[in-house]
């Protein structure tokens, strides 16, 4: 088991200042209810491979808060606040993260039930004052078919001076919903959390549940393999996004059908188009043919042409490459201090993916490379992409070649304690902690990567101009649902 | 007796075929991506379909907002008359290029009071975003039609300048014809907000121009200003067609003439559909303030045009 350490309040800043020199990131931070568990806040902070998780018992809701000392626990604290009731009087500076409303003397991640009476939270009027500044307010409803979420730019003119996100358009308590439920009910919520990283949070939840378990081989390499398959689509949808987004239709169009024929590959091996129902805590829950994994094989080595030429048609147009280059920068410096994940973090330079750093399922036994990129910019976003895209196929011809027949799944044994789940999604590290006492779930945390990179998003904007906001979006493609459970 | 009537057809012409040929250049682009795409007649569909519908007016709107898209088409109607399309005769004869140019900013200037008439931030932007680019194309657009005057030495009277140009013979193909009609180019994609300049198939409110001062716009109102919108992109292809390249228009009102003109300008705009339908598949939209950049390079050309009379 990972080390645990219990942290006295007044200590934990010192304590995680220490540790983020010490190349520590904080990965998760969230309050526990007291009931078969103590009352306090637990903090997972991990280094490469090693994970280090603190406890720091709580005697009231109201404590010093330390995120003005370590951006890092900035958007953690708003969640305690949010959805665990701490520091109560937190509401006038911040708008809404996660949940539109809030309860009067009630918080929703109570264990007691919830009053019917509810008050819409306000969004804090804190815009930029001065000549020619105006706010343009933006959303919640967007046009086309996308999440709801509003921002607030602060702008002069076109350029960009501030962005303020406000989300929580699509809360629908799964974090409350997993202390219920059957596992098997369990494994349907979680793949909904955020639809396009079904595979990535079903694996996230079964490495929370297994523990210690020993997964079967046949089961490691078809997880990867889902994995992967998942990341292939995501960033084929996310390239021609920003093809889509600058107006070049034609590539848009070809990213579009190459994630289609990846998709109806996914429904031929896992029925699913998402790959919903495959991933189970103790290894797969079906099976795949020898005729399908000769699909699966055939298909991808069509898609490492594909991205060839998708790439190639997009870097050929001076336009679409003066569109994307310089614009939208994520600086390493940000990108380091906010603790910026997956792709967005990797195109500013930060070396940093759990598929190498703590390695899980088959990712041990597979050779790949981490691609970075230095600008972090659009088009840093869009080559990383690319590059994972041509990564991928590899992982999964690796696979292909590694598998044998064999058992599929094992017998769970959960352990108590605290059960972690970390995997590489398409968007970055995400983080499932669930704190299990008498076999029982008595607090489950779901941390998404665009729970942190909507913050990063906050950080690239400025100096942008407005009419650039959607590309530069769109490179981030970070989830709403994700963000808000 | 006979020239006033082919001349209010020419215009009934005009704002018959305008759905068409923005039909032609949507199936075009549909079938660059490999999509099956819209029926060509669809945009006549679509305009009766909003005629039908009733029109949702923002409380904060004074009477202009329901009074510009009648100003606007009427801006385009009248330029339908003044245009010769298959005949040189026109019915407004009055109208001289100085009118025909300032006819299209009295279209956008009527356009950019509907778009701030919401109080939509959208709006506001697409407002702001068009003025900064029609100051751009103005001049350009006056150069390009001046130089063709220069050319046909027929003074600023629209009428002549085809009936000049085609006696002019094989003379008229000179670089200064050549370039002027490049600068005309220029400006028909920045002054119809196609790519790279504007894109017409976005649904991003952000980065719209001309469909950011639309947004408000619902049921008739709209449909008056998207045919508008689409009568000018054919007045465009039209001008471009008959007044930079004439060859085909009929100078008489002999009926065969007449039907050679007619064709000859369904060619011209369907090529001219074509070719904004290829361009605007094989390049993406670029940067908002680099937008300028082009536009300048559409004013260099048709001063070039000028100069080039003067001096070869």
């Amino acid at each position: 088991m990972n080390p645990e350490f219990v942290v006295p309040i007044d200590r934990l800043q010192e304590r995680l200042q220490l540790k983020l020199i010490d190349g520590y990131g904080i990965m998760c931070m969230y309050a526990v209810e007291e009931g078969k568990m103590s009352r306090g806040i637990r903090t997972v902070l991990r280094r490469d491979a090693e994970i280090l998780s603190l406890f720091t018992p709580l005697e009231s809701d109201t404590y010093d808060m330390i995120h003005t000392e370590v951006p890092q626990t900035r958007p953690y604290e708003r969640e305690m606040h949010e959805m665990s009731g701490l520091n109560p009087h937190m509401a006038e500076h911040y708008g809404p993260q996660r949940l539109q409303w809030a309860y009067k003397d009630a918080y929703p991640l109570q264990k007691a039930s919830l009053p019917e009476e509810r008050v819409f939270r306000p969004i804090p009027d804190n815009r930029m004052e001065g000549d020619g500044i105006f706010e343009i307010p933006v959303g919640p409803v967007h046009a086309g078919i996308i999440e709801p979420g509003h921002f607030r730019f602060s702008v002069a003119g076109e350029p960009i001076l501030k962005l303020r996100t406000h989300m929580g358009y699509t809360y629908r308590g799964i974090e409350k919903l997993m202390e219920g439920f059957t596992e098997t009910d369990r494994t349907r919520i979680i793949e909904r959390v955020s639809g396009d990283t079904a595979v990535a949070n079903a694996l996230a939840y079964a490495h929370a549940m297994e523990g210690e378990t020993e997964v079967p081989e046949r089961a490691r390499l078809l997880r990867t393999i889902f994995a992967e398959l998942e990341r292939i689509y995501c960033h084929f949808g996310d390239i021609g996004g920003i093809a889509q987004d600058t107006g070049f239709s034609v590539p848009a169009a070809y990213a579009a059908g190459i994630k289609e024929k990846i998709l109806r590959l996914n429904e031929i091996i896992g029925g699913h188009r998402f790959l919903m129902g495959t991933i189970v805590p103790g290894g797969v829950r079906r099976d795949i043919s020898d005729d399908s994994l000769r699909e699966i094989q055939n298909r991808i080595l069509k898609v490492s042409f594909d991205i060839e030429e998708l790439v190639g048609m997009m870097e050929g147009s001076s336009f679409l490459m003066d569109r994307v280059e310089t614009t939208g920068v994520l600086t390493h410096k940000d990108a380091v201090e906010y603790r910026a994940l997956g792709p967005a973090a990797r195109a500013s330079g930060v070396k940093t993916d759990v598929r190498k750093e703590r390695p899980y399922d088959a990712y041990g036994d597979v050779g790949f490379r981490v691609f970075t990129r230095e600008k972090g910019d659009v088009y840093s976003r869009m080559l990383v992409k690319a590059g994972e895209i041509v990564e991928s196929t590899s992982i999964i011809n690796q696979c292909l070649d590694q598998i044998r027949p064999g058992p599929l799944r094992t017998e769970v044994r959960t352990a108590d304690g605290l059960g972690l789940g970390i995997v590489e999604a398409p968007r970055g590290e995400l983080v499932h902690c669930a704190e299990i006492t008498e076999g029982e779930i008595w607090r489950y945390r779901i941390r998404d990567p665009s729970f942190i990179n909507w913050l990063a998003l906050e950080r690239a904007l400025p100096g942008n101009i407005v009419a650039d906001f959607p590309l530069v979006n769109k490179s981030f493609n970070l989830s709403y649902s994700g963000n808000d459970l | 007796m006979m020239s006033i009537l082919v001349s209010a057809i020419q215009a009934v012409f005009l704002i018959a075929v305008s759905p068409l040929i923005t039909g032609i250049v949507k199936k075009v682009k549909a079938l660059m991506q490999h999509r099956r795409g819209a029926d060509i007649l669809q945009p006549y569909r679509d305009l009766a379909k909003l005629l039908r519908k009733d029109e949702t007016v923002s409380e904060s709107t004074s009477f202009l907002f329901r009074v510009i898209p009648f100003v606007c088409m009427a801006a385009m109607t009248l330029l339908a008359f003044m245009t010769p399309v298959f005949f040189t005769g026109i019915l407004a004869p009055y109208g001289d290029i100085v009118t025909l140019v300032y006819l299209f900013t009295l279209y956008r200037f009527c356009m950019v009071l509907g778009g701030l008439e919401g109080g939509s931030v959208f709006g506001g932007m697409g407002s702001s975003r068009e003025m900064m680019m029609s100051v751009l194309i103005e001049p350009a657009l006056l150069l390009a039609l001046m130089s063709m005057c220069v050319l046909s030495n027929g003074g600023t009277d629209i009428s002549s300048i085809p009936t000049l140009l085609i006696a002019l013979g094989s003379a008229a193909f000179c670089p200064a014809l050549l370039l002027a009609a490049a600068s005309f180019a220029i400006t028909l994609v920045a002054e119809n907000a196609r790519i790279p300049f504007d894109n017409p198939a976005t649904h991003l409110e952000l980065t719209m121009i001309h469909e950011g001062m639309l947004l408000e716009y619902s049921g008739r109102g709209l449909a008056l200003m998207e045919l508008s919108s689409e009568m000018r992109l054919t007045i465009f292809m039209t001008m471009l067609g008959t007044m930079f390249f004439p060859w085909g228009i009929s100078t008489t009102l002999e009926g065969l003439d007449l039907l050679v003109g007619l064709v000859a300008i369904l060619v011209k705009l369907v090529v001219f559909a074509f070719l904004l339908a290829v361009l605007e598949s094989s390049i993406s939209k670029s940067r908002l303030f680099k937008t300028p950049n082009m536009l300048t390079a559409s004013f260099v050309l048709a001063l070039l045009a000028i100069i080039s009379l003067y001096i070869l």
